[in-house]
């Protein structure tokens, strides 16, 4: 028996931060549904297991709602069997009942009860759809009493929280970590935490086939399973199928000497115009290497698919040369001796030390800007 | 530079050669009247020196004569550095232009504009013109005076030199208003002028997006609630409606119903034939108790008959003993009565009697008091007679107290007349030996051995028989003595006749007399009082004496009378008598009081003897009708059969009521309980109910149903989840937006401020030479006040007696012309100081001064004419002339000579 386990599609997850850019990930998101379908082809594999939130909201536009279906239909070869997750839980008149009534592919299953399903001739599926967000009890229980033919492999699938493996789920929807041994599974496929991770012997989550957060799953994936027959081990192959990588680096400065091997670092990213990056600065730096820094990040940011960067540990540690640059007497260098004391004042709170170090790269900047801009 | 001297030809008004000489050193006063010629000169003056000589800009055009032909020719004179210059200058047509130094040409053309330049230290510009420098500053034109003077370019370069040269240079001043200018602008993009928050600024923007996301964040997340509400209802609804169409549990109820329904009629049909046995069973049981009713009579009424014969003879007997007992109460009542009646009657005479004495004591009281009423009456009666009298004796005197005091003044003034012609009247001293005395008469006196008299009127002096000796006063001094005397003692006479007496001694004597009498009746009046006489009249008080003695009289005689006497006896002895009558009266009535006491029992024992008499007779009477009742009930002979009928009916009865008694008993253990039937009831309705709540409850849930059906319908498919994930994080990123704009705008103001103060501290130090020279001027003026400059030698504000300074676009036109004018004035006297003498040139300025303050004025500019050139052009010809200065004059006629 050999499947597709996918999981936590988020169709329709919105991220304004991005700005313009918004389009291209919420389209990535359902590219992502064909990588898959185009995986199944090119593997030979007719059945693709989607263990719950195909959509992010349990409530979105009609587009948004028909767009994994056609995705899904473009393969018609292929069975994808879809159970509903804590985002897109299945309720009366709730979103799969509204899927239902705008027609629902011919490939496209649901799993709007738990009841075992037949997966060809060699397996039967078992799901474990969530009718509401929040399941107080173990909605995989009754997988231990289902019968089903002997010899035929017995797969679960199911969305929610493995016990005591829970710290980043998104809902309680608990979920036995003995299960696949109490309902006698070959294989449990998981969804609800987005990165690709075996809980058990026969326990996956199967990840984000396209990330969709910084420290989460870097890269989209989906998993290819291979079940030789009831009882034998599973084989479980992860296979990138997203578009956008989302990273997170963090960079430490003695004085900002290092920003040309940071810039060289960053740029020897593989494919960095489909990087999101979350790049954390700490250590400190002088006023004019962060005027070199700001000059970086912005060549850096327009290669990327997206930079954000987090100045808010880097501090600034002005040289004799800075204030030297702001200048060697007078009124401008009295005013940026006097930010330096407020920037270094113990008994002034960290928001104004913030505010005088800001005060203090402004006046850097503009002094130098307008002597560029006079010369 | 000292300008001496300035000649104009074909410049305004002037179409021929007209000038201005003798300037010098101090103040320098022209004062004509309006259109002159002084601002014409003061502009020519500016060309000048600061024009080039082939201009045709405006100015020197309107400085052209119109309607003359003749070249725009001016001419001025100036020593400078121990020089004497002259720039001569011609505009519009034949243009020329050439600097004499010490009446030698030293440049020519051009080089003659810019020589002049040169010489000032103020270098050719780009254009025609050139940058005047401190004179632009230094000479103000007409109306100009109330503006602070702008202080730019070449001006600013020469007044910074002078400051410079004496502080140092402001470091970075200038970078540093750059970078506040930019700073100001951008923090203008965020803030109004006010210090709030611009709508259109970036901060105000992203502020009213966060508000407008919040907003919509809001109303999303409770229209998704509601959605939610809507699918948690729903789930619960369709679970509800699923339990009640459960076909078992539906099966359940009906058979209840039915099983409930059967048992519930049986017990109904059991009790209703229980009610039946019920009735039966009362019935038997009434019929017996007639008959028991019946026989019991009977027996009772026999019985009754019995006892009352019996009784019948008992109460005869009582009544005769009750008889008896009656009549020995009613003797001891009556004898009771007797004693009582005897004892009342001694009370009476004993009361008479004491009615008696009580009469006489009353009458021997009455004569005592006669005795003092006769008294009474006989001292008013004395009194009275008195009072009359002495009134009678007062009508008598007429003279009063104060015609008593007129007649003793002229008395005084007759006395003193005489006394007065005394002193100044001839003396007439006669003394005579012992055979002389007798023989010797003053008028009919006889003169003894001394004689010693005033003569006020013609004294007649007879020596016996010898001579008659006249002696006459004189006739002026007597006879105005006469006449006044005699105005005196008619006076007197009048007097003593109004007062009916003879001489002033009698008037005396009448009114000690009449004091005398006054105080007698006063006297008489206490008595009067004393004897309860309020006025002056007792007759009335006298008559009711009378009267009452009158009537105590008849009282008196009519006591003895009733007591059989003729004289009244002692009071001792009445009151002895009254004593013992009080000693008999009580003992009569304690006597009285032991009978009336026994009379009461005596009474009530009549009283109960009557009554058990009483009672007794009617006991009788009544044994005896019931008697006679209860037999015609049950004669004597019916007695026995009538016994025996009625014991063989209550014996039928009771054989009747034992057999239904049987079968009720017999029912009652086959029928159910009223509560079992009451239970059986309320549970047959509750399932009909339940049957019945189950069908309106379906229905309402399908209705139910199919309303949230349609309403999360509606509210699903507008992609509501989505656009809430979109807002909320729009609303985040207008947060992060709001915050880091903050941040932003914190910085500029935190830079804008370091920056500023650093900047004011500097300024501080920079203007102190300005303050310096100017402090004298503002004395002149404001005496105390000090000067706020800005940047840029700007005057922010004068401060005077409040800690805050005034701004200086709020002061008067008069004070703003006044602070304008002081502050030229030190900026010329900080320039000479520095050997950089430029003249100061006021046309026409101080047009807003009261007279008070223009006085002023002309102290401070007095001040400034020490150390430089002043010159003062003004159309004010008296206000000015206490300036004092040197007076110069538009000079026609020497033009004319030159000519």
């Amino acid at each position: 028996m050999k499947f597709i386990h996918s999981a936590d599609w988020q169709i329709g997850k919105v991220f304004k931060q991005f700005g313009p850019k918004e389009e291209n990930l919420r389209r990535a998101r359902l590219v992502a549904i064909e990588n898959i379908g185009r995986l199944a082809i090119n593997e030979g594999v007719s059945y693709v297991l989607v263990a719950g939130d195909v959509y992010d909201s349990e409530a979105p536009s009609e587009l948004t709602l028909r767009s994994p279906l056609e995705r899904m239909k473009l393969f018609p070869k292929v069975e994808w069997h879809v159970l509903p997750g804590n985002h897109d839980p299945h309720r009366p008149q709730g979103i799969w009942e509204r899927a239902a009534k705008t027609g629902l592919p011919a490939n496209v299953i649901l799993h709007l009860d738990p009841r075992p399903m037949p997966l060809g001739r060699e397996a039967v599926l078992l799901p474990a759809p969530l009718t509401r967000k929040s399941e107080v009890n173990d909605i995989t229980a009754w997988m231990d009493r289902a019968e089903t033919q002997p010899g035929l492999v017995r797969i679960g699938l199911a969305h929610g929280a493995i016990a005591g493996f829970d710290r980043e789920s998104e809902a309680k929807n608990p979920i036995d970590p003995t299960r696949p041994a109490k309902a006698k599974l070959d294989y449990l496929a998981l969804g609800d935490w987005h990165r690709t991770m075996q809980v058990g012997p026969r326990a996956w989550y199967a990840g984000t086939p396209e990330p969709d957060r910084a420290g989460s799953q870097e890269q989209g994936i989906a998993l290819i399973v291979e079940v030789p027959g009831q009882g034998a081990p599973a084989s479980v192959r992860s296979i990138p199928v997203g578009t956008y990588s989302w990273l997170t680096r963090e960079e430490t400065f003695g004085d900002g000497s290092e920003l040309a091997d940071m810039d060289a670092r960053l740029r020897a990213i593989d494919n960095l115009s489909c990087i999101v990056l979350r790049l954390r600065l700490n250590g400190a730096i002088t006023l004019a290497a962060r005027a070199d820094l700001r000059r970086r990040l912005v060549s850096l940011e327009a290669a990327m698919f997206h930079l954000d960067v987090d100045e808010s540990k880097l501090q600034t540690r002005p040289t004799t040369a800075d204030l030297e640059a702001i200048d060697f007497d007078g009124v401008l260098r009295r005013a940026a001796d006097n930010l330096m004391v407020k920037m270094g004042d113990a008994t002034s709170s960290e928001t104004d030390r913030q505010r005088a170090q800001e005060a203090l790269v402004r006046l850097y900047l503009m002094v130098n800007s307008t002597a560029r801009e006079a010369a | 530079m000292l300008i001496t001297g300035v000649s104009v030809e074909g410049v305004g008004r002037f179409n021929r050669v007209t000038s201005v000489r003798g300037l010098g050193t101090g103040v320098n006063v022209l004062a004509a009247g309006n259109e002159a010629g002084k601002s014409t000169l003061f502009r020519a003056i500016r060309i000048c020196l600061f024009k080039r000589h082939n201009s045709n800009d405006t100015d020197i055009r309107e400085l052209g004569c119109a309607e003359s032909q003749i070249p725009c020719s001016i001419a001025l004179t100036f020593e400078h550095e121990g020089r004497t210059y002259e720039i001569r200058k011609s505009f519009i047509r034949s243009v020329s232009a050439s600097l004499w130094e010490n009446g030698r040409e030293i440049a020519r053309g051009r080089e003659a504009d810019e020589k002049v330049w040169e010489l000032f230290g103020i270098g050719a510009g780009s254009g025609r013109t050139i940058d005047s420098g401190a004179f632009g500053v230094l000479w103000v034109g007409q109306g100009s005076a109330i503006t602070v003077p702008a202080i730019t370019g070449k001006a600013d370069a020469a007044i910074t030199a002078a400051i410079e040269v004496e502080v140092g240079n402001l470091v970075g001043g200038k970078r540093a208003r750059t970078v506040l200018t930019d700073l100001s602008s951008q923090i203008t993009q965020f803030l109004t002028k006010g210090g709030r928050v611009a709508g259109d600024g970036p901060l105000g923007l992203a502020q009213q997006n966060l508000a407008q996301y919040r907003q919509e964040e809001t109303e999303l997340a409770n229209r998704l609630a509601i959605l939610e509400t809507h699918f948690n209802d729903l789930s619960r609804l369709k679970g509800e409606r699923a339990r009640l169409t459960d076909p078992a549990a539906r099966q359940a109820i009906d058979a209840e119903l039915a099983n409930t329904e059967k048992s519930l009629k049986e017990g109904q049909e059991a009790a209703n034939r229980l009610k039946s046995y019920e009735s039966q069973e009362r019935a038997a049981h009434a019929k017996l108790e007639t008959a028991t009713g019946r026989l019991n009579q009977l027996t009772e009424t026999i019985t009754r008959i019995d006892s009352a014969r019996g009784r019948e003879a008992a109460v005869d007997s009582e009544i005769e003993a009750l008889v008896a007992s009656e009549r020995v109460a009613r003797e001891a009542v009556e004898a009771t009565k007797a004693q009582s009646a005897e004892v009342e009657r001694e009370l009476d005479q004993l009361d008479h009697r004491s009615q008696t004495v009580q009469q006489l004591l009353s009458a021997v009281s009455k004569a005592n008091i006669c005795q003092d009423w006769k008294q009474k009456v006989a001292s008013l009666e004395n009194s009275s007679a008195r009072l009359i009298q002495i009134t009678a004796e007062l009508d008598q005197i007429a003279v009063t107290p104060e015609q008593l005091k007129a007649i003793e003044t002229i008395e005084r003034q007759q006395l003193t007349l005489e006394a007065q012609l005394a002193v100044r009247a001839p003396q007439l001293l006669i003394e005579l030996q012992k055979n002389g005395v007798g023989r010797v008469h003053v008028g009919d006196r006889a003169v003894g051995e001394r004689f010693s008299e005033p003569v006020l009127m013609p004294a007649k002096i007879t020596i016996a028989d010898i001579a008659t000796i006249t002696v006459t006063p004189a006739i002026a001094e007597a006879s105005e003595h006469e006449s006044k005397r005699r105005k005196l003692d008619d006076d007197q006479k009048k007097l003593l006749r109004k007062a009916g007496v003879a001489s002033p001694a009698d008037a005396a004597a009448a009114i000690v007399r009449r004091l005398d009498l006054e105080a007698q009746r006063q006297g008489v009046r206490a008595e009067l009082k004393a004897l309860g006489i309020g006025g002056d009249d007792a007759s009335d008080v006298i008559a009711d004496l009378t009267q009452q003695l009158a009537n105590a009289g008849a009282a008196i005689k009519d006591a003895l009378t009733q007591s059989h006497l003729t004289e009244l006896p002692d009071v001792v002895s009445l009151e002895a008598e009254q004593a013992d009558s009080r000693t008999l009266r009580d003992e009569f009535q304690r006597n009285r009081s032991k009978l009336a006491g026994t009379r009461e029992v005596q009474d009530e024992t009549l009283e109960a003897a009557v009554a058990k008499r009483s009672g007794a007779e009617a006991e009788l009477t009544e044994l005896r009708r019931a008697l006679q009742f209860n037999l015609t009930i049950c004669p004597d002979g019916e007695r026995v059969a009538r016994l025996a009928a009625l014991s063989t009916a209550v014996d039928h009865a009771k054989t009747t009521y034992d057999r239904a008694s049987g079968a009720l008993s017999a029912q009652r253990g086959i029928t159910p309980m009223i509560t079992e039937l009451e239970r059986l009831e309320n549970r047959y309705r509750r399932l009909q109910e339940q049957v019945h709540n189950r069908s309106t409850k379906l229905s309402e849930f399908d209705r139910d149903i199919a309303r949230l059906e349609g309403q999360i319908e509606n509210a699903g498919g507008d992609g509501i989840g989505e656009s809430l994930a979109s807002t909320q994080e729009q609303r985040e990123l207008a947060e992060r937006e709001v915050e880091k704009l903050t941040r932003k705008l914190d910085a500029l103001q935190l830079l804008q401020k370091a920056v500023s103060d650093c900047l004011s501290e500097g300024q501080d130090r920079y203007y102190a030479p300005i303050r310096r020279h100017l402090q004298p001027f503002l004395n002149d003026l404001f005496p105390g006040a000090e000067l706020q400059l800005g940047s840029g030698f700007g005057i922010e504000g004068l401060k005077r007696s409040s800690p805050q300074p005034e701004p200086f676009g709020r002061l008067s036109d008069g004070t703003r012309e006044q602070i304008a004018v002081l502050v030229r004035l030190a900026l010329g006297a900080m320039l000479a100081e520095r050997g950089q003498a430029i003249p100061i040139i006021l046309d026409d300025a101080l047009v807003y001064s009261d007279d008070d303050r223009i006085t002023h004025m002309f102290d401070a500019l007095s001040r400034a004419g020490q150390h430089q050139q002043i010159i003062v052009l003004t159309c004010r010809t008296r206000a000015f002339e206490q300036l004092g200065g040197r007076s110069i004059k538009i000079d026609t006629a020497a033009a004319r000579q030159t000519q």
